[in-house]
């Protein structure tokens, strides 16, 4: 029921770009990417129940490979997008098989990513080769093969891409034995290794996958905004908004995080530009009055709450 | 006997000072059902653990199928064949009953053509395939018993090992279960049950073994270990020094 509707306002979203204001494309982008970096997130997080405040950490090394082959050593931006997607996995299977073999979950996975998220932060502004606390500029050569494109416009389709690759990727897995081991694992350690699911290895490939995908985010913001600094794309806000996106879309629903985005980037942008000039900060506290609201009426979520609408009116 | 399924080879497992098994040894056949009794705190759940790979034995070996396999974790102790329930049961709540059980079809990482049709078929042999849609929790708990069966006969097991599967369960469903486990001894699977439901538990076993204190103290048939003096005395003596 939810799905081809879905479809369909993604392919009016996809047709109504080239007449959106720039402001209108530019929120667009920032929708697209947020909500594939909270859909990879929540791959580990939701899918398999292991709730990592880390994940700035896969969009930091993704923005700072790409960037890094390209300025230093000339390597094509695409290239360089595949190579920051797999320094993700790598990332993400490194974190977890050294997290998880410990039997470390819950809180202490949770203050385990937060830590090395915010130590990679430290190492890189402090790494002058790095462009240490300064950070980076892309020279700006439009052109496709620079990935860099001439309009906003042309950037919203890859942004969107993204969304379109975690997807598919999700939709794979759901549909796979490895869905099945990552929602076990999630539900109940001890009754999927009771089936033959091995535990670790499982919550060892969703973090290898998570990483993958959230490192696709960083080299494609990265190419849009044409800098990076380490608090930008290392940040903990970046590694909160993932997670919190996914917690008011729904963590259990498919697209809920993508929803959360959806919701939540607009909102914030907008609040941001309202109310900055009165009162500075007020839009934190607003928002924060929402989630707060969000959380208590509809603890499943966003998606949720739609499913739980719908459902009604059909009946 | 000579070909025995599963060999437990003076077994022991320590908590702290606490030898919850001590020294245990039994020998199972591959088409056989055996109980495993005794008191509270006699260390059954424990060896079940240490058979099915949960707790690794401070001493002693696991042989099974003629390899040992002592001190191996649970999930490749699942995908050579060993299934298990808890005793407090443990589905998978936000999954529906058909899903858990795919998750028992596909856990052990073999090639299944139609999981949800073999999992279908296992929730038939259960009698619980008309709540193939309904979210594990919200099952009753007989219901809930019966879908940890089937999941764990989902991964194909050789040998299954039931932790109080009727506890909680009215006589009639006592009955329900008795008749699915003889089914399934019948399809080749040997079973070893931990229960305290005597009546089930006399009638099914071709063997028991009895423990009290962490110890094997008897094993033998049903009518053998009725009137065996050392089990009285470990039940009922028992009683009496807890009314003292």
């Amino acid at each position: 029921m939810m799905r081809p509707a879905t479809i369909i306002l993604f392919a009016v979203v996809c047709v109504a770009i080239p007449w959106l204001p720039p402001y209108g494309q530019h929120v667009v982008i920032l929708v697209a990417l947020y909500g594939a970096l909270a859909l990879a997130w929540n791959i580990l997080g939701g899918m398999t129940g292991q709730m990592s405040l880390g994940h700035a950490l896969y969009v930091g090394a993704g923005a700072y490979v790409s960037t890094v082959l390209f300025l230093k050593f000339g390597i094509s931006p695409w290239l360089g997008l595949l190579a920051a997607v797999a320094a993700g996995g790598a990332l993400g299977a490194l974190l977890g098989f050294t997290v998880f073999r410990r039997r470390l979950s819950g809180v202490y996975f949770a203050l385990v990513t937060l830590a090395i998220a915010e130590m990679a932060l430290h190492v890189v502004s402090n790494w002058s080769f790095l462009g240490a606390a300064n950070g980076l500029s892309i020279p700006s050569t439009p052109g496709v093969a620079a990935f860099q494109f001439s309009s906003k416009a042309a950037f919203c389709y890859v942004a969107l891409g993204t969304v379109v690759i975690v997807s598919l990727v999700i939709w794979a897995i759901e549909r796979s034995r490895l869905g099945y081991v990552f929602l076990t694992i999630r539900e109940n350690e001890s009754s999927a290794a009771a089936l033959g699911i091995d535990v670790v290895q499982g919550k060892v490939i969703a973090s290898a996958i998570s990483g993958a995908l959230a490192a696709m985010i960083g080299p494609i913001y990265a190419n849009y905004v044409l800098f990076i600094d380490p608090e930008s794309v290392f940040g903990v806000t970046l590694s909160i908004d993932a997670l919190l996106f996914s917690f008011v879309g729904g963590l259990h629903a498919p697209l809920g995080p993508l929803l959360g985005a959806a919701v939540l980037v607009p909102l914030t942008e907008w609040l941001r530009g309202e109310l900055t000039g009165h009162l500075a900060g007020l839009h934190l506290i607003i928002y924060g009055i929402l989630l707060i609201g969000v959380m208590r009426l509809a603890p499943e979520g966003l998606a949720g709450l739609l499913s739980r609408l719908t459902g009604r009116r059909s009946t | 006997m000579s070909a025995a399924l599963l060999q437990v080879q003076n077994v022991s497992r320590c908590f702290g000072a606490l030898r919850a098994v001590d020294g245990v040894s039994f020998e199972m056949g591959g088409d056989e059902i055996v109980g495993l009794i005794g008191p509270n705190g006699a260390g059954k759940t424990t060896l079940f653990e240490v058979i099915s790979g949960f707790l690794a034995p401070d001493q002693g070996r696991i042989v099974f199928d003629g390899q040992d396999i002592t001190g191996q974790p649970s999930h490749l102790l699942a995908r050579r064949g060993i299934g298990r329930t808890f005793q407090i049961v443990q589905p998978f709540p936000e999954l529906t009953v058909l899903q858990n059980v795919i998750a028992g079809v596909v856990g052990p990482n073999r090639a299944v053509a139609d999981p949800a049709g073999e999992a279908r078929a296992v929730l038939q042999r259960v009698k619980l395939d008309h709540r193939c849609d309904v979210l594990a929790g919200r099952l009753s708990l007989p219901e809930k018993k019966r879908l940890e069966v089937a999941r764990a006969l989902a991964t194909r097991p050789r040998l299954l090992l039931l932790d109080e599967v009727m506890a909680g369960l009215t006589p009639t469903e006592i009955n329900e279960m008795m008749a699915i486990l003889r089914d399934l001894r019948r399809d080749g699977i040997a079973l070893l049950i931990v229960e305290h439901v005597m009546r089930a538990i006399m009638s099914l076993s071709d063997r028991l073994v009895v423990m009290a204190n962490g110890r094997k103290i008897a094993e033998g048939t049903p009518a053998q270990i009725a009137n065996d003096p050392v089990v009285i005395e470990a039940y009922l003596g028992r009683r009496h020094h807890g009314a003292a």
